[in-house]
């Protein structure tokens, strides 16, 4: 089942530039694909543009110049606006923000996790359904009638997972899934990412959590800080390249100067 | 390596506290943080007890029969039907459990804004009639700037009435929506009222401001505390003003950020600008009574209101 999923390219990016509203440059001549089934890591320091190239392959942010496919389709604003692909690529792709806060906008947590399937149009059975399998599936039960207010870090990265696993997602872009979770909820998002990855989801995360990366990555993007793309590896041949991740700040390239 | 003046700094033993009398930062701190909490605890959920009568009854239903009794109390102006109207308000908030704490919170703060916005009304000057307490007598011909001020200032009876009428209204109608909002999740309530034609984007507006006023109270919290922690004291009260605005533009800024990240977040998730929100639930047969009884009830007052 592996292989066949590896032959269907999902992402394309050829040449990708992007630059912030003010100017800043974010991005320089970013150019990969990535295949259905892969987990993929992007890597960089603070700042390289890990994040904004997980809002290019949402069809969040769009390219200055080069391309960005999906699923053989250009996106561009018109394309992710306009239906049928529009909801299509909505239901293929689901996006984990770094911050569970901005993701989380409902009033409980049952109602953050049908917000998705609500604007895909699926029924009501359906929708219950959906939100009591994955309320399930990622152990929040409990949590059902809970505000987001009331959940811990923990909890609410849980729930925000939960919250896009109800669209039913082929595709998974996780900003910086890790960050600020405990070791055990680090444990638990280890195993639930490998068990979305033995079902065939394809995982593409912007991390700079080496030890994250390498239980929960296959391939590796690294990002410079002149926000190019410089090495397009598997983990492990990237995270035994010392220098490589000292040039790109991801490890110290000396011991810490003593102050 | 660090600066020279960073490693020469006097390590003799911190001074004694002196007490300067000053208390505005630590009542700023206390008041942000009592906020914080509140907020957090009152938007949580609905106050009153889930099995209270009003708990487990439709939210649209509620939503039009607070209406109902609302615009009936608009309407009634004798001071002994409004009277009973508050009372019947009040015995319903005790009856659901709701707390008489609570309660009388919610009236120290909207009537009394509402009597000190209608005292005036109460003067001669505004509403003529028989005096019931002289205030004043600056003698004919007086002026205050270029109003010409009466002979003798006084409380009218009609004015007394006028602001008891008021009062009565706003504590009635308050009493009334706090119910409502008390025996009502906030998400049943925003649903409510979007079916009962309040605007989409409102609706969407104000179920984003529900959600995010405790998170942006607490980030005001951090940005308070974090100046606490780099500050000497006795800052002037320009410079309180200045840091006041500086953290007032830094808030702005986050809620920008947040905004931007929130909707980035719903698009992601399909949104295309038509909001999706689920069906409740068909009204049952105790719904519709809700709804009946508030309608008999107000027709009943309006009568009285005619009759007595």
């Amino acid at each position: 089942m592996r292989a066949n999923l590896l032959s269907e390219i999902i992402f394309d990016l050829n040449h990708v530039d992007y630059r912030y509203p003010g100017g800043a440059v974010a991005l320089r001549d970013i150019t990969f694909s990535a295949a259905a089934g892969e987990r993929l890591a992007i890597i960089g320091a603070n700042g390289s543009g890990k994040s904004t190239l997980l809002h290019l392959l949402d069809g969040l942010y769009f390219a200055d110049s080069g391309t960005v496919d999906a699923f053989g389709v250009t996106l561009t604003e018109t394309a992710v606006e306009t239906p049928p692909f529009a909801r299509e690529f909505r239901r293929r792709v689901g996006f984990l923000f770094q911050n569970s806060d901005a993701q989380l906008f409902c009033a409980r947590v049952d109602e953050e996790l049908a917000f998705g399937p609500l604007q895909l149009r699926l029924s009501r059975e359906e929708i219950e359904r959906r939100v009591a399998d994955v309320l399930r599936f990622v152990g929040i039960e409990h949590l059902r009638e809970r505000s987001p207010q009331q959940l811990s870090e923990g909890e609410k990265k849980k729930v925000a997972l939960a919250s896009i696993l109800t669209c039913g997602p082929r595709v998974l872009l996780l900003d910086e899934p890790s960050a600020g979770l405990d070791p055990r909820t680090q444990d638990w998002l280890v195993e639930f990412l490998g068990a979305l990855h033995d079902a065939g989801i394809t995982l593409v995360e912007a991390s700079h959590d080496l030890n994250f990366v390498a239980d929960t990555a296959d391939r590796a993007l690294v990002l410079s800080e002149d926000h190019r793309l410089v090495r397009d590896a598997p983990v492990t041949q990237v995270l035994s390249d010392c220098d490589l991740l000292a040039s790109v700040n991801l490890i110290r390239p000396k011991p810490r100067a003593r102050v | 390596m660090l600066p020279d003046w960073y490693t020469e700094m006097p390590s003799a033993a911190a001074p004694e506290p002196v007490r300067t009398g000053r208390r505005a930062g630590r009542a700023v701190r206390r008041a942000l943080a009592s906020l914080g909490e509140t907020m957090a605890r009152e938007m949580a959920g609905p106050q009153a007890r889930p099995d209270s009568c009003l708990g487990r009854v439709d939210a649209h239903s509620k939503v039009a029969g607070a209406i109902v009794l609302i615009v009936a109390a608009t309407f009634v102006h004798r001071l002994p039907v409004l009277a009973m109207m508050l009372m019947g308000a009040v015995v319903l908030v005790l009856a659901n459990g709701v707390g008489a704490r609570r309660l009388g919170r919610i009236w120290l703060g909207v009537p009394l804004f509402s009597l000190a916005m209608i005292l005036p009304a109460s003067l001669n000057v505004v509403t003529d009639g028989a005096p019931l307490l002289t205030l004043w007598c600056p003698g004919p011909g007086a002026h205050l700037g270029l109003w010409e001020l009466p002979a003798t200032m006084t409380i009218t009876r009609p004015g007394v009435a006028v602001a008891a009428r008021f009062l009565l209204r706003v504590l009635t109608c308050v009493t009334l929506a706090f119910l409502l909002v008390a025996t009502t999740g906030p998400d049943e309530l925003l649903h409510a009222l979007r079916r009962l034609g309040m605007p989409r984007a409102f609706a969407m507006v104000l179920t984003m401001m529900h959600r995010y006023i405790v998170v942006l109270l607490r980030a005001a919290q951090e940005i308070h505390l974090a100046k606490l922690s780099r500050s000497m004291g006795g800052g002037s009260l320009v410079g309180e003003q200045h840091w006041v605005a500086a953290g007032v533009g830094s808030l702005f800024r986050r809620t920008r950020h947040l905004a931007d990240e929130v909707h980035e977040a719903m698009l992601s998730r399909g949104y295309d600008g038509d909001l999706q929100v689920a069906a409740r639930p068909r009204w049952r047969i105790r719904d519709g009574l809700l709804v009946i009884v508030a309608l008999l009830f107000s027709a009943a007052l309006l009568l009285a209101n005619r009759l007595l």
